[in-house]
């Protein structure tokens, strides 16, 4: 039997390497999550596409197919996938757009899809130097409003730093806690230094915490009393405190 | 499995564009194929790039930020429409160009809020989303958005790439979001193109439709809808396939049912609507002799979809004719305030409505009956399936009319009212009514070609063409999201929707998230509702009651916190600095619309002393309380 290659066979060859790539162990992660993308977003969507269309097609519906195969089978697969124990997870994702390529896959090449394979150098459009400019100038103007777009996005936001005293127990129920947790995040721009005094009904402690900016302090205090109480002051110990927690016990 | 067998790409200039509708063939100059894609990326990066600047300097509160705006988007789009309507353009470039143009929409959209979600429809499928990351299985309660988990398509897909990629929520969202959009583009031009026959006629239909206020800046969001709209537009497509080829009928049918069954898992607004328009399609073509014979398969095409979507709203989402079923009281109820109208185009604010709104948002609506009536003049020499799309734009825009004078506001201020409505149809309206303009604005066109002696008189007809479209565009973004006071982003305004999210409120939502337990409810403004209860999985209440309003604890609302059984309550205490652009701050409001004034410092004030109340979280600018040791609330 005369076999001969044909270029879809490549984007079988393509998933193939792509899905051994994404999860194998000792693949970096890095190339892992590039190979995993390709092949749930890239073959599948070609695969897909190759079996609807198998013949000649104008480019939009070419496009069209491709993406919409590739969307279409995220929003089914999700349904299917979730019928298993694991649920939806990288994984099983995978597989699942492994086996849909390679199902698509065989139903274009039933139907004919794809050009026989044939080695020769690729055929790039031609370009003039000024159309070639005026590609690159636009690369470059799309990538500085990338640029502005995430260096002015934090602009004007508000310093702040966030004290929370949580209870302890299953439901966080203030109401007979014997211990919780004070917590500091801050946002501030620079780092500052905090002063917590806690009055957890036992005793007075006080402690020094300098956070970075998005840096979180947590420690856990056992309470008594009727109301545990935690003052954050920035800086130095002065009225009023910077932010004030508390909870009643009963 | 589906199989369509499309047109091969074309080999020169203007193919099926080359014949005038009398027959004639274009002069050799304007047959020239002149490669413009590299000239329209540039353009279009440009103009992209000053829209992006006009963001970065609003928020840096600079000057000069709204004319950049309006340059980089006039910019984009006049030059996209002037090559679309060119005869001597390619219909390759022209199919370019109008993906282009849908990319540059998602490119601008982004550069909204590049670096987080901040759209309250957008923010309650984060929820949705966050809770399949985290539960690794679909269906999981959303408190703020109860019907979004029984439609999970666009969550399936973007956890799928957040997944595999090992990219965040946000990226993901807004990767899938643009890749849809795009292939909307790409879905109605295919539909126009079966429909008409003509590369240029659909490619400037397709731009006009994604001048649809809702299309333009909304529905290129992280939103369901989004992802479900292209699949309305394929199973268009397919249904008139099925109706009008002969050959690959059944793989075409089956392309239908495919299609559908992707918009029902994804939204069940744009799924009803795929029957409605299918209905609406087999039924105008049931009127006509000339179409009459389409009429039967098209009614076989509708009838499958509204089975398809049945199947699915009766078994997997049972809760969608609760979900949707306030719409009908609310239409009866508008229709009996004859109108009244107080939609949101109406919000009462205390800033003035800058002149370009005044003017080009009743000025569009004014432009628009004008080209439908001129649309249905040209419409008589047409094929019937064109002649009959065109029919149906006049009335389908009434209608958009009638809905947007006509239903009321419901009057807690709850959504969605008259002008949400009105819009919202628009997007599935607009399928016809942007094929009607670009039947005018192609004739205009032509008929300037066909004069090619008179180089004057066609460059005006050309310009006259260009600005036609270019005032629809200002007529869409003055009509469609965000409102003028919010085009372009700036500083934070208390419960303005988009402008009252910040990183003061999304750390919040994140601290509940890590620190309180799930499914607990609570107390919150509108911002705080959306926020919270999208980022961690708290219950919110809509309706506080005066909670925040009195400077002492009511027996009434003890009681409504009791019978809610609250657990906690939000207050962002800077509802004491600032009044509500909106007039609103609760999603429940008992003044109903008519905040001119921050809270008084007192009324938010008295939570820190009221007995039992414990202060759990503290930002400096928002305050958690514990409820459960309130006495009286609880038994103790």
């Amino acid at each position: 039997m005369d076999v001969r290659l044909c270029k879809l066979d490549l984007v079988a060859l393509a998933a193939l390497v792509c899905y051994g790539a994404s999860v194998l162990p000792f693949i970096p992660r890095e190339f892992s999550n590039v190979t995993g993308t390709v092949l749930c977003f890239i073959l599948t969507g070609v695969a897909g596409a190759s079996a609807i269309l198998p013949g000649a097609a104008n480019g939009v519906a070419r496009f069209a197919a491709i993406v919409a195969c590739s969307l279409g089978t995220g929003v089914v697969g999700g349904l299917i996938i979730n019928f298993l124990p694991s649920g939806l997870v990288r994984f099983n994702w995978l597989t699942y757009a492994f086996a849909m390529t390679l199902i698509a896959y065989a139903v274009a090449r039933a139907r004919g899809a794809g050009g026989p394979l044939e080695w020769k150098r690729p055929e790039f459009p031609t370009l003039t130097r000024v159309s070639a400019a005026k590609l690159f100038a636009s690369v470059l103007v799309v990538a500085a409003a990338i640029f502005i777009s995430l260096s002015s996005a934090h602009h004007g936001e508000t310093p702040f730093t966030e004290v929370w005293f949580i209870p302890d127990g299953p439901e966080h129920s203030p109401v007979g806690a014997t211990g919780a947790v004070l917590g500091i995040k801050s946002h501030e721009a620079s780092s500052e230094e905090f002063v917590a005094v806690i009055n957890t009904g036992l005793q007075v402690t006080t402690h020094r915490v300098t956070l970075a900016p998005n840096q979180v302090w947590t420690q856990d205090f056992p309470v008594g009393g009727e109301k545990p109480v935690a003052n954050v002051y920035r800086g130095r110990v002065a009225d009023p405190p910077y932010r004030t927690v508390w909870f009643v016990r009963r | 499995m589906v199989s369509v067998e499309l047109a091969g790409p074309p080999s020169s200039a203007g193919d099926i564009d080359d014949l005038r509708p009398d027959g004639g063939s274009l002069d050799p100059v304007q047959k020239e194929a002149r490669n413009g894609i590299p000239d329209g990326l540039l353009v279009v990066a440009t103009g992209v790039f000053l829209v992006a600047l006009a963001y970065a300097r609003s928020r840096e509160s600079l000057s000069f930020a709204s004319p950049l705006f309006w340059t980089g988007q006039i910019l984009i789009f006049a030059f996209v429409v002037f090559r679309v309507l060119n005869p001597s353009t390619s219909s390759r470039e022209r199919e370019f160009l109008v993906l282009l143009y849908a990319g540059a929409q998602s490119v601008i959209r982004w550069a909204y809020s590049p670096v987080m979600f901040q759209w309250c429809d957008e923010l309650q499928h984060l929820g949705s989303l966050l809770n399949v990351l985290r539960t690794h299985h679909l269906f999981h309660i959303n408190h703020d958005l109860p019907i979004s988990p029984l439609y999970p398509g666009m969550e399936n897909v973007t956890a799928e790439l957040a997944q595999v990629s090992s990219g965040s929520a946000f990226v993901a969202g807004v990767v899938i979001a643009s890749a849809s959009h795009i292939l909307l583009a790409a879905a109605v031009l295919l539909l126009f193109r079966e429909v008409f026959q003509s590369s240029r006629v659909a490619c400037i239909g397709v731009i006009l439709y994604l001048l649809s206020p809702q299309i333009h800046y909304f529905d290129t969001g992280f939103i369901y809808e989004n992802v479900a709209l292209p699949f309305l537009a394929l199973s268009i497509f397919f249904s008139i396939r099925v109706a009008t080829h002969q050959h690959g009928r059944y793989q075409s049918f089956a392309g239908l049912l495919a299609c559908v069954a992707i918009a029902v898992m994804t939204h069940h607004s744009t799924a009803l609507a795929t029957v409605g328009v299918l209905v609406g399609i087999a039924l105008a073509t049931s009127l006509f002799g000339s179409t009459r014979d389409l009429a039967g398969p098209l009614a076989i095409c509708a009838a499958s979809g509204a089975f398809v979507v049945a199947c699915w709203m009766i078994f997997v989402a049972p809760e969608t004719a609760d979900y949707l079923g306030g719409a009908g009281p609310q239409i009866l109820n508008g229709l009996a305030q004859l109108g009244k109208a107080d939609g949101k185009a109406a919000l009462p604010t205390s800033l003035s409505i800058p002149l370009v709104d005044r003017l080009c948002n009743p000025g569009g609506v004014a432009l628009m009956l004008v080209l439908l009536a001129v649309s249905v003049r040209l419409a008589r020499p047409l094929p019937p399936l064109q002649r009959l799309f065109i029919c149906m734009a006049p009335g389908l825009y009434a209608l958009m009319i009638v809905i947007r004078l006509f239903v009321g506001s419901p009057p807690n201020g709850e959504h969605p009212d008259a002008a949400e409505l009105a819009i919202r149809s628009l997007t599935y309206f607009s399928l016809f009514t942007a094929l009607a303009v670009a039947v005018v604005l192609d004739r205009l066109v032509s008929a300037a070609a066909a004069r090619h002696g008179k180089s004057v008189r066609r460059s005006s007809r050309f310009v006259g063409a260009t600005t036609i479209a270019v005032v629809l565009l200002l007529h869409s973004i003055t009509t469609g999201l965000p409102q003028w006071w919010q085009r372009l982003p700036g500083s934070f305004l208390v419960d303005g929707y988009v402008s009252g999210i910040d990183n003061v409120g999304k750390a919040r939502g994140e601290w509940a998230a890590t620190n309180l337990q799930a499914g607990a409810r609570y107390f919150g403004d509108l911002t705080s509702l959306v926020l919270v209860s999208s980022l961690s999985q708290l219950d919110p209440i809509s309706g506080p009651g005066s909670l925040y309003d009195t400077t002492r604890l009511t027996p009434e609302d003890s009681a409504l916190i009791g019978g809610l059984l609250a657990t906690y309550l939000d207050v962002d205490t800077r509802m004491a600095q600032q009044a509500p652009i909106t007039h609103y701050l609760f999603k429940a409001d008992v003044m109903h619309g008519t905040r001119d004034a921050p809270l008084y410092a007192a009324s938010l004030a008295k939570f820190d002393d009221l007995p039992g109340i414990s202060r759990i979280y503290d930002s400096g600018y928002d305050h958690f309380y514990d409820l459960r040791g309130m006495q009286d609330i609880y038994g103790r």
